[in-house]
């Protein structure tokens, strides 16, 4: 599908269902889902997953917990990937990119860029073999080296060649704010979503980082429709007050500082209706996991 | 001389009880200039200015701005009408800006709500600081808004007036990255400097607010790079002391001139 063609029939959420190839699906519905109150699935980042064994035994240990997910990390064995899904019955909703720190867009190096470019695109493509609707994408990078505004230029025009891939696979690109002193400001994050003028770019929102900066209800508002997926993370600023910055994230999940009723609330007033997925310390044992999936339950029904 | 810049210290940081003993230790400390905050008795500040020589190149309206992006309409009212204040007193005293908070968000009050309110009450008050000559110079502080330098200048720029500025903290932006971006990129539409340091490893050790107890030059400020991008932009206005931490067992006085000092070394990099 053309471009041009794909984004005049794509203006609405209609008309984006109504799309067949390179469409973006809806989450499917469980009837199980549907019939409680959020239909929220949950699911964790695989890279937090500690426990020990291969592909499928943590897929196991994940399925055990009571997660009906995970996020992937990109440019694994797709083969083993799929084997270990279809065996367990999880679903993959998002994939994260392996390089975009290490190799980020927003490098003044054409070569790093370039290569970070690719490993979006492959991304996408692992996204699109695991049935996944969006990747997670670290934007860009700004250091001391790399000027805020232009990781904004260079990270939006490679962003900007990897959306025809996008449109095409029907996988949305989906930024995260994550503490790269990039995209601070929340109006800035939609508005930097905005440019790209096109569905297949949205956000990752992670409730924990924002923490430091504001408050996570007002960006899930202020980002609504598009938020493709969320990550749940606590933060305590209690710790960050009074043991260093980066303790603040040394907290179980419920608590720190996040006002979960207040998080779910906006979740709910933007009628989302994905999956949220723990980024949280804990999961490197069976009982580990099981805590992070009952304290993600009791966080959805607050 | 290299750099055309002056020095000068935030009125709150020099000792003393009546406005002519704060003047006369600033003098006395080495400074060029003060920065009071608004709202006082400009007759009392126009003689201690005379006195004692001291400039006065901006007016700190601090304490009255921040309720531009209050809830409650009236406050926001009284915000707008502390500022036009702060812009008669810089008018007589001859600053060329008043310092503005431009708000805050809280829990209470949201992001896109503290923009739009901000913008909206500081607009009522462009025609008179265009009118006076004095410019309304917006700070970074740590009001958990205007996080991103780009997003600062924009802020600046919708109002498509001159008399809208920035009045930039250079301690303060360490947190959230590196102050000579911000330079960079506010470029012109910064009008005054706020000295100021700030360490990264306090922070990342003792606690967030921990990051502004050191001395300056021994925290996190690249000075050099932040001086560079100061003559970047042919910046060659006033840079004001606003220092956030004070060694303990010091004499008030004798701290003073160790600012100046400091000062000196650091406009000197």
């Amino acid at each position: 599908m053309h471009r041009r063609e794909f984004l005049k029939t794509s203006t609405g959420a209609l008309a984006l269902a109504a799309l067949a190839p390179g469409a973006f699906a809806a989450e499917e519905k469980t009837p199980e889902a549907a019939a409680s109150k959020r239909a929220i699935k949950k699911g964790i980042m695989w890279a937090t997953v500690g426990v020990k064994g291969s592909v499928l035994e943590k897929m196991q240990a994940i399925k055990e917990a009571g997660f009906e997910g995970t996020e992937m990390m990109s440019h694994m064995d797709q083969d083993e990937v799929l084997r270990a899904r279809d065996a367990t019955g999880l679903t993959i909703p998002s994939v994260c990119g392996r390089d975009h720190w290490s190799k980020p867009l927003s490098s003044p190096d054409p070569k790093v860029r370039a290569e970070g470019l690719e490993a979006l695109k492959q991304t996408l493509r692992d996204g699109k073999r695991y049935g996944a609707s969006s990747v997670l994408l670290v934007p860009g990078v700004v250091t001391k080296d790399i000027a805020y505004d232009d990781a904004y230029k260079r990270s939006q025009a490679e962003i900007r060649k990897a959306i025809p891939l996008a449109e095409e696979l029907g996988v949305k690109i989906a930024c995260e704010n994550v503490w790269n002193y990039f995209l601070l400001s929340p109006l800035e994050a939609a508005r930097y979503v905005d440019e790209f003028k096109s569905p297949a770019v949205g956000w990752h929102f992670d409730v924990g980082n924002v923490i430091t900066y504001g408050w996570p209800e007002q960006w899930i508002r202020i980002l609504g429709p598009r938020i493709q997926k969320l990550h749940i993370k606590e933060f305590s600023r209690k710790k960050r007050d009074t043991e260093g910055l980066w303790k603040g994230f040394d907290v179980k999940l419920l608590e720190g500082d996040d006002n979960w009723p207040a998080v779910m609330k906006a979740v709910d007033d933007i009628s989302y209706h994905g999956w949220v997925m723990t980024e949280q310390p804990g999961g490197d044992s069976p009982e580990g996991l099981k805590d992070l999936a009952d304290r993600l339950g009791k966080i959805l029904a607050s | 001389m290299k750099r055309s810049l002056k020095k000068g210290i935030w009125y709150a940081s020099s000792p003393g009880k009546t406005v002519l003993e704060k003047f006369q230790a600033a003098k006395a400390a080495g400074f060029d200039g003060i920065e009071p905050p608004s709202h006082l008795d400009q007759e009392e500040v126009l003689r201690a200015r005379h006195t004692t020589g001291l400039s006065i190149p901006s007016v700190s309206c601090g304490q009255h701005s921040r309720g531009l992006s209050n809830p409650d309409g009236a406050k926001r009212d009284e915000a707008v009408e502390g500022i036009e204040q702060a812009l008669r007193d810089a008018k007589r005293y001859g600053a060329s800006s008043i310092l503005v908070v431009p708000g805050g968000v809280t829990e209470q009050v949201t992001y896109a709500a503290a923009y739009q309110r901000v913008q909206d009450g500081l607009r009522k008050t462009v025609p008179l600081a265009e009118e006076l000559g004095v410019r309304l110079a917006c700070e970074n502080v740590w009001n958990h808004f205007l996080l991103s330098p780009l997003e600062a200048a924009r802020f600046v720029d919708e109002f498509h007036s001159p008399a809208v500025g920035w009045h930039f903290d250079v301690g303060n932006a360490i947190y959230l990255g590196w102050p000579e971006q911000w330079i960079h990129i506010l470029g012109p539409r910064i009008q005054k400097l706020h000295i100021k340091e700030f360490s990264r490893k306090n922070m990342n050790e003792k606690g967030l607010r921990a990051g502004f107890a050191i001395e300056y030059l021994e925290g996190d400020n690249d000075w050099p790079a932040v001086m560079k991008a100061v003559d970047d932009i042919g910046y060659h206005s006033w840079a004001i002391a606003e220092p956030a931490w004070q060694p303990k067992g010091v004499d008030p006085t004798a701290r003073l001139k160790q600012i100046c000092e400091k000062m000196d070394q650091i406009l000197a990099l």
